[in-house]
């Protein structure tokens, strides 16, 4: 797709090439042999009559054109297009014709007219004056006519070169027509760029043309210019495919520089940030048209395709320093040379690359056989000194671990890599020996090619997980156990966040708690009146004393801190003031927590509805966590109520350990350890019920949705005052997520959360509090005791119950199943399981014209508990 | 007064509000005796008509990995900053197609990003509800990142759009899924004004664009999911100066026309519209009927420089160029041939109006001019 883009640079009509006068380099023509087309130039370019011709037409046009130069040339600095009318008039679309010049290179680009040629300077005449002369020539007038301008232009961004129009130019209409993609296989070709003719001084900059010997230059990986500090970045402008002058952008890297790939001189260092550096180099090395070509390396007389090349470069023992060129391969033993070379390396066996080997492929002449290859004089050698008989020209049999037989005899003779004198021979005669033991080691394989398979494979299989639910539906505490669970290490700030949310939350619950301990305290009072009441006989003093004796009053320290603190609760300004004033309160919560009041209303925390369920968790070790210098564990972090990082968003990156049991898991494959997956939290709620935001993620994988399974009877009021039920508004959610336009073609994993506090919730509440469960009606099983597979407990029949519902909506929807999951947020095992289902869901799709038939049956664990 | 009392007289008062609102709309009807299409053609205008060579593409400028959000031009007409999916903001130098800064960003959900009037910083807003502010000129640390110079935080939903006020820079405008406009002060990093919101006259929904009037810099306008736009004095926060109704859909984007009395809506129902402030009256709507059914919503639009074109991106990956005065669509950049090969998610004109730039879910920006007789129009 390369081709296809439109680069500054100057690119010429194909079909108009017989008209041109000038020989200029083609720098973008897609074709399949672009030499054969650069050498029609110059032919054309010498014929004299035709270019005759074309010099008259160019003094006519020069003269009609003379007003419109004028504004062209005036209009500088703007990204004005110096296109005459004359293009426009002249037969529409195959019109071309642009002067210009990326002022960033300075080699061969000046001129690629095509019917017109606009807006010569004094310069572009004589250039093209010499029209008729061979190329290097014109190069060099070129050359020292713009020296002049460009040295003032140096140091200047917006360049103004004496009467020069900057402009941008721009890839012509046209040029599509000629960009047609060629090759075989459908594989993109990409053009060779011819290098241009070194006739710049040595140690010159190719640009600026100043000697600097010591002074370092940077390398066009195509081309091969040289370029000073001073004019390398507008030679090579943002290098968008790594090092390349601008022109060369497109075009196949030089083969001998292949090595420098991703290298970079320390001049560009010193030129750019570190930042910028990692981008270019990266793009560098897996810019699609800086990759080696496939169909340039032949193995076993047959070109090779992306996929074989792939294979051959990501095997254990890939080939060193592949260049193209033709190679062949024996299958069996893995032996791997030049065609008509000795072997050169063993490299991994059994690669379906290339055709059956010929037996002249290593052009051996003595008759001698390895795995029907005749083999070089140097094995024959090697065999000798192995102690291996070679009389009457034998043909062996060689396997990769080296032992050999003759072929047709099924009878092991030996090994051949075990004899010692066979490595020193070996080494010797610089034949391959298989590194390490049994051939399967591949640490040293070329770093480089070894770098862009595992960078592929980094970017291809980095899979979107997309965590979404309303509030309070488990997806933090499902985050929060993931990152603890892979690994992924909560940063410094997260830890500070979390902190002082609990130290918050802590507050908050003390305030509950002594807005219970007031209320239990009247009630108290009330009580012990009417008591006094009922009992008239009792004294007065008595009375007294029970109104001391009230086990719910408390000092009046803690009775200021306690109205101070309600008050603030009231008032909404809880998080503004803790944990600021956490320092201050500490000795406070401490006396109050050893306070028998405070004690006995903790005993009747049941009775206080607002109290969230963690409260429990942390109240016991309320002096603690107040302190200072608590820190919060990782089971805190857990329990934690709230969000962990940014407001609305949170995302990780993690891969599944191998180590751990996979229930429905098969045979872990061996790149399985480079799958990289990120989970995106999403918070619904504060990003807006319009679901705007969806689109930012319409390039996840997989979907998975929490739903709080005891959701069921909350009820909100929301801001017009409508009340719903919780399990209605993330009923309407899900749905709004699947129908979204995104999202149509999405996988969705339902995560029902809080199983735990389901199986107690049920036990007093029944599940047809929420209209749309009006239906719910379980056989009650006589022996609840009896909890086994075939008498689920209540809270699994309602689970299940829960579950179908939500896969009937989604297939009312999309025709497709809804993939679910139980899951309890507390427990890591759970919160894996559900983690590694997705996986298997992924993979599913991945191969799910393989088994969609399957698919149906194995949908039925995924609900199993 | 009992609770259900009250919800009764608020039921009536809806009512009579909608009511007085059908009633407008029909006297708006009523008074609008033309469009600007039939008028122009009255008057025997013709559309601009666009050769092959007119609008070109002239540089494509690629380094993002991910699907390009939002784009900004500087006063200075020569640098771009843009936002991207792959969790970067990139500075651009449009004549070159250099990359002056990268900025990597602390939440990889950025929406909207703007270059300050002066040049000197960028802030840009996502998913984290945080506007962040970048100092060009500030050093970058250990691992060559900006730092972030100030966090304009207070927002309650994602960040959906910014601008800074013209000629200030220690003044932005921002727009925020929490239905809220909001003004900021950069130097302190608080809340000058904040435009609607729960016991306020604003939107009902999502804002999802804002456009400050070039001309007189303490209005602006915003479009949101409630289906209006509604136009704002920056020093009258506690109500819109006028709400827009017409719209089907969301509003995705506005823009004020160049002279300021004017301005243009892209929105969810497949439709752009031209509305004037000053008469709150709708004075045109663009919409290219498709064959389907399908109605593709407008994503983001811009103006030419004199009004006479307006560029609006359409999810399917169309690019309408419309003549606003005929109402005409006169080209589709989207079909070009060396166009983006993904929907165009952003249009910005350079200030000079002799470019357009657009950014595309295809990771890639492109430059394109004016060429041929005109240069700018």
């Amino acid at each position: 797709m390369f081709g296809g883009i439109p680069i500054a640079a100057m690119v010429a009509r194909a079909s108009t090439l017989n008209k041109l006068s000038l020989p200029v380099i083609q720098p973008i023509v897609r074709s399949g042999n672009p030499e054969k087309k650069f050498s029609i130039d110059l032919k054309v370019g010498s014929e004299s009559p035709v270019s005759e011709v074309h010099l008259g037409k160019f003094g006519s046009t020069c003269e009609d054109l003379s007003g419109n130069s004028d504004d062209g040339v005036d209009k500088e600095g703007a990204i004005g297009l110096a296109i005459g009318e004359s293009n426009i008039l002249d037969r529409g679309s195959s019109s071309s014709g642009e002067l210009g010049f990326s002022d960033g290179h300075g080699d061969s680009n000046h001129l690629s007219g095509s019917s017109e040629v606009e807006d010569l300077d004094d310069e572009y005449k004589e250039d093209l004056g010499f029209g008729n002369c061979p190329n290097a020539t014109v190069l060099d007038t070129k050359k020292s006519t713009m020296r002049s301008g460009d040295l003032e232009g140096c140091a200047d961004e917006a360049p103004r070169q004496g009467n020069r129009v900057p402009v941008v130019t721009f890839l012509d209409c046209t040029s599509s027509d000629v960009a047609s993609e060629e090759g075989d296989d459908g594989a993109v070709v990409f053009p060779d760029r011819p290098v241009v003719a070194d006739d710049t001084k040595k140690g010159a900059c190719y640009r600026c043309h100043k000697r600097n010997r010591f002074g370092e230059k940077e390398v066009c990986l195509v081309c091969g210019a040289k370029y000073c500090i001073k004019c390398l970045l507008r030679a090579m402008g943002s290098m968008p495919e790594g090092r390349k002058c601008i022109t060369c952008i497109g075009y196949r890297i030089d083969e001998s520089k292949r090595g420098t790939l991703g290298k970079c001189s320390r001049m560009l260092k010193k030129l750019l940030t570190d930042d910028v550096i990692k981008q270019i180099m990266s793009s560098e090395i897996l810019c699609e048209v800086n990759q080696l070509p496939p169909n340039l390396i032949c193995v076993n007389d047959k070109p090779l395709s992306i996929e074989e090349l792939v294979l051959l470069q990501s095997c254990p023992n890939p080939p060193k320093k592949l260049k193209p060129g033709k190679y062949w391969y024996d299958k069996v033993s893995g032996f791997w040379g030049k065609e008509g070379d000795k072997p050169c390396q063993i490299i991994s066996p059994q690669l379906a690359v290339g055709y059956t080997i010929r037996q002249d492929a290593s052009n051996g002449n003595t008759n001698v056989q390895i795995n029907n290859r005749e083999i070089t004089k140097p094995e024959l050698w090697m065999l000798q000194a192995a102690g291996i008989h070679c009389e009457g020209n034998p043909h062996f049999w060689v396997t990769a671990d080296g032992s050999y037989q003759h072929e047709g005899m099924n009878y092991v003779m030996g090994k051949l890599w075990d004899k010692k004198r066979v490595k020193i021979v070996c080494t010797a005669l610089s034949l391959p020996f298989p590194s390490g033991t049994a051939n399967t080691i591949g640490e040293e394989a070329d770093n480089n090619t070894d770098n862009i398979n595992s960078k592929n494979l980094d970017q291809k299989t980095m899979n979107k997980l997309l965590l979404v639910g309303s509030d309070h539906s488990g997806t933090c505490t499902v985050f929060k156990q993931a990152k603890i669970l892979y690994n992924v290490p909560f940063s410094e700030d997260e830890r500070q966040n979390i902190k002082f949310m609990i130290q918050r939350n802590l507050y908050s619950y003390i305030g509950i708690l002594l807005e219970g301990r007031e209320r239990f305290e009247e009630d108290y009072l009330v009580e012990m009146r009417r008591q006094r009441i009922d009992q008239p006989s009792s004294s007065s003093a008595n009375a007294n004393q029970v109104d001391e004796k009230n086990i719910y009053s408390i000092s009046p320290r803690l009775k200021a801190f306690s109205s101070w603190l309600l008050q603030i609760m009231m008032s909404g300004n809880l998080g503004a003031i803790f944990p600021a004033a956490t320092r201050e309160y500490a000795p406070l919560v401490e006396e109050l927590w050893r306070d028998k009041a405070f004690q006995a209303t903790y005993t009747r925390r049941d009775e206080l509805l607002m109290l969230p369920r963690v409260a429990d968790y942390f109240l016991n070790r309320a002096v603690e966590i107040s302190r200072m210098d608590y820190e919060p564990c990782e089971m805190d972090i857990l329990y934690a109520e709230g969000i962990t990082s940014s407001n609305g968003v949170a995302s990780m990156e993690f891969s599944f350990s191998n180590s751990s049991r996979d229930g429905y898991m098969e045979p872990v494959d061996q790149n399985n350890h480079l799958v990289r997956y990120q989970l995106i939290r999403v918070h619904a709620d504060s990003l807006g019920e319009n679901c705007k935001w969806l689109e930012m993620f319409e390039d996840v994988d997989l979907v998975v949705y929490c739903v709080s399974l005891i959701d069921y009877d909350v009820f909100y009021e929301d801001n017009s005052g409508v009340c719903t039920n919780k399990m209605l508004a993330s009923k309407k959610l899900f749905t709004n997520i699947v129908t979204h336009p995104n999202f149509a073609e999405k996988d969705f994993l339902l995560i029902l959360s809080k199983f735990d506090l389901l199986e107690e919730k049920i036990e007093h509440v029944p599940l047809t509090q929420c209209d749309w469960f009006q239906d719910f009606n379980p056989v009650i099983s006589l022996y609840p005791q009896n909890n086994n597979r075939n008498n689920p407990s209540l809270a699994q029949r309602a689970f299940y119950y829960i579950a179908v519902k939500y896969k009937r909506l989604f297939t009312s929807i999309t025709g497709r199943k809804l993939f679910v999951s139980p899951v309890t947020g507390l427990e890591a095992d759970s919160v894996d399981k559900a983690l590694k289902y997705g996986r298997e869901i992924l993979r599913w799709e991945e191969d799910i014209h393989a088994f969609s038939m399957n698919s149906t049956e194995s949908m039925e664990p995924s609900t199993s508990l | 007064m009992s609770v259900a009392e009250l919800k009764e007289r608020h039921m009536a008062a809806t009512e009579t509000v909608n009511v007085l609102r059908d009633k407008l709309k029909q006297k708006r009807l009523l008074l609008l005796d033309t469009d600007v299409a039939g008028y122009a053609r009255s008057q025997g205008k013709t559309p601009v008509t666009f050769g092959p060579t007119d609008l070109v593409c002239c540089r494509t400028l690629q380094g993002h990995t991910g699907k390009v959000y939002s784009l900004d031009w500087t006063p200075e007409r020569n640098r771009i900053v843009s936002a991207s999916q792959d969790g970067r903001l990139i500075v651009w130098n449009a004549l070159t197609s250099q990359k002056t800064h990268a900025i990597k960003l602390p939440c990889a959900w950025v929406m909207t990003c703007a270059f300050s009037p002066s040049g000197q910083s960028v802030a840009c807003g996502g998913l984290d509800s945080v506007c962040s502010i970048f100092n060009l000129n500030s050093q970058t640390d250990r691992d060559g990142n900006l730092p972030v110079t100030r966090m304009l935080s207070g927002h309650k939903g994602y960040v959906s759009s910014c601008q800074y006020v013209p000629d200030e820079d220690s003044h932005l405008v921002t727009s925020s899924g929490d239905q809220t406009c909001v003004l900021w002060d950069i130097t302190t990093g608080l809340r000058t004004s904040v435009f609607g919101g729960e016991f306020q006259s604003g939107h009902t929904a999502d804002v999802l664009s804002i456009s400050i009037n070039g001309s007189n810099s303490r209005m602006f306008v915003s479009g949101s999911c409630d289906s209006t736009a509604r136009l704002w004095d920056m020093r009258v926060a506690s109500r819109a100066v006028r709400t827009f109704h017409g719209h089907e859909g969301d509003v995705n984007s506005v823009k004020f026309f160049p002279d300021g009395n004017r301005f243009g809506t892209g929105s969810a129902d497949g439709t752009c519209r031209l509305f004037d402030i000053r008469t709150g009256h709708q004075l045109q709507v663009y919409y290219q009927p498709h064959g389907d059914n399908d109605v593709p919503p407008v994503i983001s639009i811009a103006f030419s420089i004199s009004g006479r074109l307006l560029f609006a991106g359409y999810t399917n990956g169309d690019c309408y160029v419309w003549d606003t005065l005929l109402a005409k669509m006169v080209l589709n950049l989207g079909s070009l041939h060396n166009s983006h090969d993904a929907r165009i998610s952003c249009l910005g004109l350079s200030a000079d109006g002799s470019a357009l730039c657009t950014g595309s879910w295809d990771t890639n920006l492109k430059i394109w001019a004016f060429g041929g007789h005109r240069r700018v129009i």
